[in-house]
């Protein structure tokens, strides 16, 4: 009976529009098989953490909603932002704790609202006379009102604009080449941030931080300049390892300490790179375990701490603690499955992540330039539309 | 502490797990390093026989070894150094092998029936052969899959020390010219293409620190027939090197239980004073301790301690008497300032648990994962958690115990890597730190980083040599592996003592009391 009457609305929504209120979007989907398989794909990939990572989440959740957006029926801009929402919501659902899915989320709907405006300024300028051009421009010379954000107009997005499709698709895909050439732009700022002969202290793996590093030692490398790098082997995962491989193997001179190392080795560090998982409203940042404690001891030894990011980790949520966007991983990778009778008796914990506070950091090194953990508030007023931050209250409020 | 004792437990140990104690001293002769300690066994095995010569053997000079079956071990020993067996060793394997068998059982008669095979292989089979050994033996210890977490990767586990072991194993066929450790695969069978020589080199920083390779050197190179050293004090070297004994109570108990040996077989000199003659019998013996392993500021004061005690025996006190006296003496230092101030501490900070307390305390690899089983044991909540993690789980902690190896005059505390992290996380989530210390690991010492001060330990520890990405030279990443670190007092609530709570800033003061209360006590 349920599946009858979804069945029948789905038929009638088949000549119309996506209405959340009228049908889930699983069920508006199912008109386009394939989008419905992508998105039930993706969820499960990250459920399962086959698809993991900023950068991997990103980018697939931008090629799902590219698809989404050119595949699916839709007649006006508050249609598909209402679309995008839903299956966004699904995502985000499907793996709470990777907040890049959200940001890119963001991302296309601010894609879509700008190409809207833009679009509908311009129609609206063909549409008029001449004096009413001048009287536009007139407007759009910025008082401390339209500054300040007083009275500007709000759109509905509700006007059927021709060619809008094209346009917010060419804008996907703007935003698919900034994300992909994201790390070379912040690589580009690897000298200014690392020093000569400096000693460098890292954690983990991150491909970021990696291409950063790699980039610095380019640098020096014409100036038969180097520095060393420290890499805290970020247990249980030890992915350190890893990075120290490809460090060594690019002939910078690398060193891998166990975390346990890291207060010790701290007197001798002249800067920690942080990696990071994604960058919080409030100017913090949620990075891999053990990072908080690599922070706080280059805080405690006033080394500079520098997070190195690409924006589309910029997430415009606000933590409150250790567990806001934190997830609990497997225990086994901390005490093998196999001492059965120890694991039985005692509560094992392996958080992914650590909350760092903005006063741990001390620069941000971006795709768009260095800036403090205090602006960072600013740059999601750019990268944003107000009315997107909260996409889906059940998992992210 | 029968140090026979121990090193029959240590052989089973090693029996059981087939591991091999690899070390310069089976250099060129893995083929034949079996599982027995080769320096050690064929003595022990004959230990019965020659508890009555120990002394002549142990703090006599060479050429006092010459007697009987000593001699034949001292050759069997040199037989067991491998490719640098003397030709005296070689003429009489026999001999040398029957000291073995005598109470070793079938290790040592391998060990002995090995001997003559080993001119017949060139240097290529020798190889082969060592490589063919530890890659089963690697296949047969290797338990855990490759994403074996840290805490099992540090120490302590089996697999942990199989990989310490294939670690020294690699440094010391490294050692040996050209030799080629077998590629461990890790978990998924990817040996290592080249053979990884562990150059040990670390950054210019920490040059300072002593190669931690030079400690098992040490330890190994008194089998090759240094005699200054008594046994049991060679086998607490070596005990000290290779990890098996560690904490800073273990090791100042085993230094004395080793002391008491070496007391026990001392005999003075004709025309010689004990008090003068054994501080200068003591003293190379001490050094050789220190070369296995820098010690411990708590052997630090055991050391001293024994050395007053010896400067005060009476001259013209008895041999016996003196050497009872001073056993007492020794026996006293572990039972008042060890043991007792162990469970003094322990009362001191049992009254600062209250009932609904959730204390986190810190124990790093092994010790961590053995603490949190003998709590859950005795029924207490235990949630266990790596230590990048420490800082999640301090929000639920409303105390936190850490122990130290020594507390430096300035209050800071000197202990195992990761105890200033914990320490600093807790202050971070204003959490009360308890640092639990007996005062026989004060210092005079003042420090204020741990960089100053610190010992190196294995780099295979943390970067397994196999198919690893450190550890090693020819382009890989080198593994730094700093045993402790500096816990500034600031992060240290309060000092639990056995003579009571201080603050950290009264280290000092208490420093000083102690001192006089020793001043007065030699007055």
């Amino acid at each position: 009976m349920e599946r009858e009457r979804s069945d029948r609305s789905a038929r009638r929504t088949a000549s119309g529009n996506f209405d959340p209120s009228v049908v889930g979007v699983r069920t508006f989907l199912k008109n386009w098989p394939i989008v419905l398989s992508q998105m039930e794909k993706l969820s499960v990939s990250l459920k399962r953490r086959q698809v993991s990572g900023p950068y991997h989440c990103a980018k697939a959740t931008l090629e799902l909603l590219r698809y989404t957006v050119g595949t699916c029926k839709w007649a006006t801009a508050a249609q598909l932002m209402e679309l995008i929402r839903a299956v966004g919501r699904e995502l985000i659902a499907a793996k709470p704790s990777e907040l890049a899915v959200g940001n890119v989320v963001r991302r296309v709907l601010f894609v879509i609202r700008e190409e809207y405006t833009a679009k509908l300024r311009q129609a609206e300028d063909a549409a008029a006379s001449g004096a009413a051009a001048a009287a536009a421009a007139e407007v759009s010379v910025p008082s401390l009102e339209t500054v300040l954000g007083g009275e500007q107009l709000e759109a509905d997005f509700s006007a059927p604009l021709p060619d809008l499709k094209q346009l917010i698709i060419e804008g996907l895909n703007e935003l698919k080449a900034e994300l992909e050439e994201m790390n070379s732009v912040i690589c580009e700022r690897a000298a200014e941030t690392i020093h000569a002969n400096e000693v460098v202290l890292t954690l983990g793996r991150s491909a970021t931080v990696e291409q950063f590093l790699l980039a610095a030692a380019d640098h020096y490398r014409k100036a038969r300049l180097t520095f060393s790098v420290i890499v805290a082997e970020a247990a249980p995962g030890l992915r350190g390892h890893e990075l120290a491989r490809a460090l060594a193997a690019a002939g910078i001179e690398t060193t891998v300490i166990s975390d346990s190392a890291v207060f010790a080795i701290m007197a001798r560090v002249n800067k920690v790179i942080m990696p990071t998982h994604a960058v919080v409203a409030n100017g913090g940042l949620v990075a891999g375990c053990g990072s908080y404690m690599i922070a706080l001891a280059a805080k405690e030894l006033s080394v500079p701490v520098v997070c190195v990011t690409g924006l589309y980790k910029l997430c415009p949520l606000f933590p409150h603690d250790q567990d806001t966007f934190n997830c609990l991983l497997a225990p086994s990778a901390v005490l093998p499955y196999e001492d059965t009778e120890l694991a039985e008796s005692i509560e094992v914990l392996n958080p992914a992540y650590d909350y760092i506070p903005p006063e741990l950091v001390d620069l941000y090194m971006t795709n768009i330039g260095g800036h403090q953990p205090s602006y960072i508030y600013r740059l999601l007023a750019e990268y944003y539309h107000r009315d997107d931050y909260i996409l889906a209250p059940e998992f992210e409020g | 502490m029968d140090p026979r004792q121990d090193l029959k437990q240590l052989e089973a140990l090693l029996d059981s797990k087939a591991v091999k104690v690899s070390s310069p001293r089976n250099r060129g002769g893995g083929a034949r390093s079996n599982s027995t300690l080769p320096g050690w066994s064929p003595r022990l095995a004959a230990q019965e026989q020659l508890d009555d010569q120990m002394e002549c053997l142990s703090l006599g000079p060479p050429s006092h070894a010459a007697a009987g079956d000593g001699d034949s071990l001292q050759q069997a020993r040199d037989a067991g150094a491998g490719g640098r067996s003397t030709p005296r060793a070689q003429q009489q394997p026999q001999q040398a092998a029957t000291a073995d068998g005598g109470g070793g059982g079938g290790s040592g008669a391998g060990a002995g029936g090995a001997f003559p095979k080993k001119p017949k292989l060139s240097k290529q089979e020798r190889r082969e052969l060592q490589e063919r050994q530890r890659a089963a033996k690697a296949a047969g210890e290797r338990g855990p899959p490759s994403g074996a977490p840290a805490p099992a990767a540090h120490a302590g586990g089996g697999a942990a020390a199989a990989a310490e072991r294939a670690g020294a194993a690699a440094a010391a066929a490294a050692g040996g010219g050209g030799g080629r450790a077998a590629g461990e695969g890790g978990g998924g069978g990817a040996a290592a293409a080249a053979a990884p020589q562990p150059t040990g080199k670390t950054l210019q920083l920490f040059s300072h620190l002593a190669d931690w390779r030079k400690g098992r050197q040490t330890a190994a190179a008194v089998g090759m027939g240094a005699s200054e050293i008594h046994p049991s004090v060679a086998a607490l070297g070596e005990k000290y090197a290779s990890g098996e004994i560690r904490g800073a109570n273990a090791r100042a108990v085993a230094l004395l239980a080793a002391f008491r040996d070496v007391i026990r077989d001392y005999q003075t000199p004709p025309d010689k004073m004990l008090s003068w003659d054994l501080d200068k019998r003591l003293r190379p013996q001490i050094a050789f301790l220190i070369d296995c392993r820098p010690h411990s500021v708590s052997m630090g004061s055991a050391i001293k301690y024994l050395r007053n005690a010896v400067a005060r025996v009476p001259p013209d006190m008895s041999e016996a008497h003196a050497k009872a006296h001073l056993t007492a003496e020794l026996d006293g230092f572990v039972s008042e300032r060890v043991v007792v101030a162990g469970a003094g501490v322990a009362d001191h900070a049992c009254a600062k648990i209250r009932d609904g307390d959730v204390i986190l305390t810190f124990g790093g690899s092994s010790l961590g994962r053995a603490l949190a089983a003998a709590l859950a044991a005795d029924g207490v909540p235990v949630a266990y958690a790596p230590l990048p993690a420490a800082a999640y789980a301090m929000r639920d902690a409303t105390k936190v115990l850490l122990g130290a190896a020594a507390l430096t005059a300035n209050g800071a505390a000197l202990a195992r890597a990761g105890t200033a992290l914990v320490a600093m996380a807790a202050r971070a989530h204003n959490v009360p730190v308890l640092l639990l210390c007996e005062t026989y690991k004060f210092s005079e010492r003042v420090q204020l980083d741990a960089v100053v001060y610190n010992e190196l330990g294995d780099p295979a520890e943390i970067v397994p040599q196999e198919g690893g990405g450190g550890g090693g030279g020819g382009g890989g990443a080198h593994a730094l592996n700093l045993r402790y670190d500096l816990t500034p007092m600031k992060y240290v609530s309060l000092v639990v003592t056995e003579v009571g709570i201080i603050p950290p800033t009264s280290v000092p003061v208490l420093l000083r009391e102690m001192n006089r209360r020793e001043d007065t006590a030699e007055r």
